[in-house]
């Protein structure tokens, strides 16, 4: 039961691992902590459940065009939201309260779309399969998100560290205006970062609705408050912090439950939110900032 | 003589009810007479986690209202719907209560859709004189909050002892787990109602295991330890919404050939659309399913699916008959005053409803006084309903 217990825990890091990471891009390269990415997580489900429901769309093109579309509402954000903001020296808080404004209207557009009903894929959209290894037992989807979650992981790794775009997104965290002054068009690399985030928001949005037989419009929500806790134990900007960060989460959930304190999961994983504000802000694997005197 | 003339209005509205929802909307509009519109308090959760509730709930009391007001039930009173979303939040709930007594100066109240907003609300709408009848929320102690209010529904407890006693002898069951949703007051009080029951019938507990939140939807830990325990029925006392993911991750979990048990909630062809196979053989008791052969019920059935395509559930069925009720109390008062609303609602003795087998119910202590059906999910989706 404990293996079992360890792949469940690992299944839940990894969801929360795509979910934070595209969270962490926007925050660390643009300081906005965009709350919306839960509805954009949900829209995401929405858009592949309804293309393969309605449509009967392949669930590869489906979950290519659900992911695309997340990135792309997220990138209407940027344009309608978050630059106009920006343009007129809005404040962290003023895009964070404008991101909360954002995300209602979104989920109020989910709740309509679906009438608050909860729906789930159709049964044949991916293969019922179960492995079992002894206790262990290991269904395809969840081995899917196992699998993504280490590709999307090496994906932004290499991005961020070795493209381009990703030493144009990290000039962009260091500093905007050095970033302008460098030649670097950051309109454009806001777009792609907004882009990339929402994309990896809809593909976790999928996937978790897929793997947890759930797809309605509150779904994004508790992931939220698990994506920003991930990202200040990871570490802001680090990609290895915050997927281990997510592992931690997803483990000390599950743990809890083994060692009979599950009604007290959220005190756990906030708890530890809470010790690293206090002991480590800048997390597991983020570096101390260096101020000028 | 208050018992003579509360018989001959029942039977008089029985009559007129029958006739009346027969006749549609064919006799609106032949009153020339300007109605005297009666403002009713429709609070319900139409957003939030609740909302799968809600939502349905209001696509039904829509058409009652449309039902009572068309067909002339109530000659030239018409029952004019005052919507309030409560967010599926407490706090909220007491806000719109507020609202309706004090700004919108409502006649009545009709609706609520979640216990623990109701326990919030309830005791605000006594405080204002304001009479209600609420419609869906299975939490026990609400008839005790004052003269003020009443249930169109029962708590769930009785209907799952009364489940619990009737199938562990029939289903051989020796050993149950429970998984429930700590914070939301039913399941929190209904998990102690189900393992006495249980523990009544010789049943043992091997494993209790708790979600936090109406929004999770992982399950996976607390069904691995379940499965461990490898118990003949699981009681699932989740929100409706969670009942299906939790069937299938049961089955995912190694939970194979373990039954489901559960309260009205059970009772929706969401929990078995989501579920699919998963659901085959679980338990529920419910004061009405679709099939009854009721006249009020087949026409309420008929008429919900031309308009919105789906088939009814419970929530759907509970906003119905609530609204139907209510109109049966204010014709008895015979006008908008909370006051004689109030007193109807206590002398009104016998009213027609699509709950039951006899299609009647009155209020005992303020609740309605209905007996329980019980189901059993078939391999096919269907339901059979166990003699």
């Amino acid at each position: 039961m404990l293996l079992q217990q360890l792949v469940n825990g690992i299944v839940a890091g990894s969801v929360y691992a795509l979910f934070a990471l595209g969270f962490n891009l926007v925050l660390g390269a643009l300081n906005i902590l965009n709350v919306a990415q839960g509805a954009i997580f949900t829209l995401s489900a929405f858009v592949a459940f309804y293309l393969i429901k309605l449509y009967e769309v392949p669930f590869p093109l489906a979950l290519l065009l659900a992911t695309i579309a997340g990135g792309l509402i997220n990138v209407a954000l940027e344009i309608l939201v978050f630059r106009p903001l920006r343009g007129r020296g809005g404040t962290s808080m003023s895009t964070l309260v404008a991101s909360i404004g954002a995300s209602m209207v979104l989920l109020s557009l989910a709740q309509k779309i679906s009438g608050a009903q909860v729906e789930r894929f159709p049964f044949e959209t991916l293969p019922e399969v179960q492995w079992s290894f002894g206790d262990v037992r290991l269904s395809f989807i969840q081995a899917l998100v196992l699998a993504t979650t280490v590709v999307v992981m090496i994906g932004t790794y290499v991005l961020l560290n070795r493209m381009k775009l990703g030493k144009a997104i990290r000039t962009m965290a260091f500093n905007e205006r050095i970033a302008r002054m460098l030649g670097i068009p950051t309109g454009i690399v806001a777009c792609w970062t907004f882009f990339i985030s929402g994309a990896l928001g809809g593909l976790a949005g999928v996937l978790l609705g897929l793997m947890f037989n759930s797809v309605h419009f509150l779904m994004g929500e508790p992931y939220v408050l698990k994506g920003f806790a991930a990202i200040v134990i990871g570490g802001f900007g680090s990609v290895i912090g915050v997927i281990v960060a997510s592992m931690l989460i997803g483990l000390a959930e599950v743990f809890s439950i083994v060692i009979g304190i599950g009604t007290f999961r959220d005190v756990v994983i906030f708890g530890m939110l809470f010790s690293f504000l206090l002991f480590r802000p800048n997390g597991l694997f983020g570096r101390d900032e260096e101020l000028r005197p | 003589m208050t018992g003579l003339y509360a018989k001959f209005v029942s039977r008089a509205r029985t009559g007129v009810l029958a006739t009346a929802m027969a006749v549609g909307t064919a006799v609106a509009g032949m009153s020339g007479a300007v109605a005297q519109e009666i403002k009713i308090g429709v609070p319900l959760s139409l957003s939030g986690p609740v909302a799968f509730a809600g939502t349905k709930m209001k696509d039904a009391m829509d058409l009652a209202f449309e039902e009572v007001n068309n067909s002339n039930f109530l000659g030239s009173m018409k029952l004019v719907p005052v919507y309030a979303d409560d967010m599926s939040s407490q706090p909220q709930g007491i806000n719109v209560t507020q609202q309706l007594a004090l700004r919108d100066q409502v006649s009545a109240i009709v609706g609520y859709t979640a216990s623990n907003i109701c326990q919030a609300s309830l005791p605000v709408a006594q405080e204002f004189k304001v009479p209600t009848l609420q419609g869906d929320c299975v939490v026990p102690g609400l008839n005790k909050i004052g003269e003020y209010v009443y249930s169109a529904v029962r708590p769930s407890d009785s209907f799952v002892e009364q489940l619990v006693a009737k199938v562990t002898p029939l289903k051989q069951f020796k050993t149950a787990a429970v998984l429930y949703q700590r914070e939301n007051p039913v399941f929190a009080h209904l998990l102690g109602v189900i393992t006495e029951a249980f523990k009544k019938q010789g049943v043992k507990i091997v494993a209790t295991e708790a979600i936090t939140s109406g929004a999770d939807a992982d399950f996976s830990a607390q069904l691995t330890n379940i499965a461990a325990a490898k118990p003949d029925v699981l009681a699932i006392l989740l929100l409706g919404g969670q009942v299906g993911p939790a069937m299938v991750q049961a089955r995912q979990a190694g939970l194979d050939t373990t039954l489901f048990l559960g309260e009205q909630n059970f009772d929706s062809s969401e929990v078995r659309r989501v579920a699919g196979k998963a659901a085959e053989g679980s338990l529920y008791p419910s004061h009405w399913f679709a099939a009854s052969p009721l006249e009020a019920n087949k026409k309420f059935v008929e008429v919900y699916r031309k308009r919105f395509d789906r088939d009814p559930d419970t929530f759907s069925a509970n906003g119905y008959n609530a609204v139907w009720m209510m109109a049966q109390i204010v014709k008895k008062a015979g006008s908008g005053d909370r006051e004689a609303i109030r007193q109807a609602m206590e002398t009104i003795g016998e009213m027609d409803t699509i709950f039951g087998t006899a299609g009647k119910t009155s209020f005992e202590d303020r609740l309605v006084s209905l007996t329980p059906f019980f189901f059993q999910v078939k391999a096919d989706g269907s339901v059979e309903q166990l003699q």
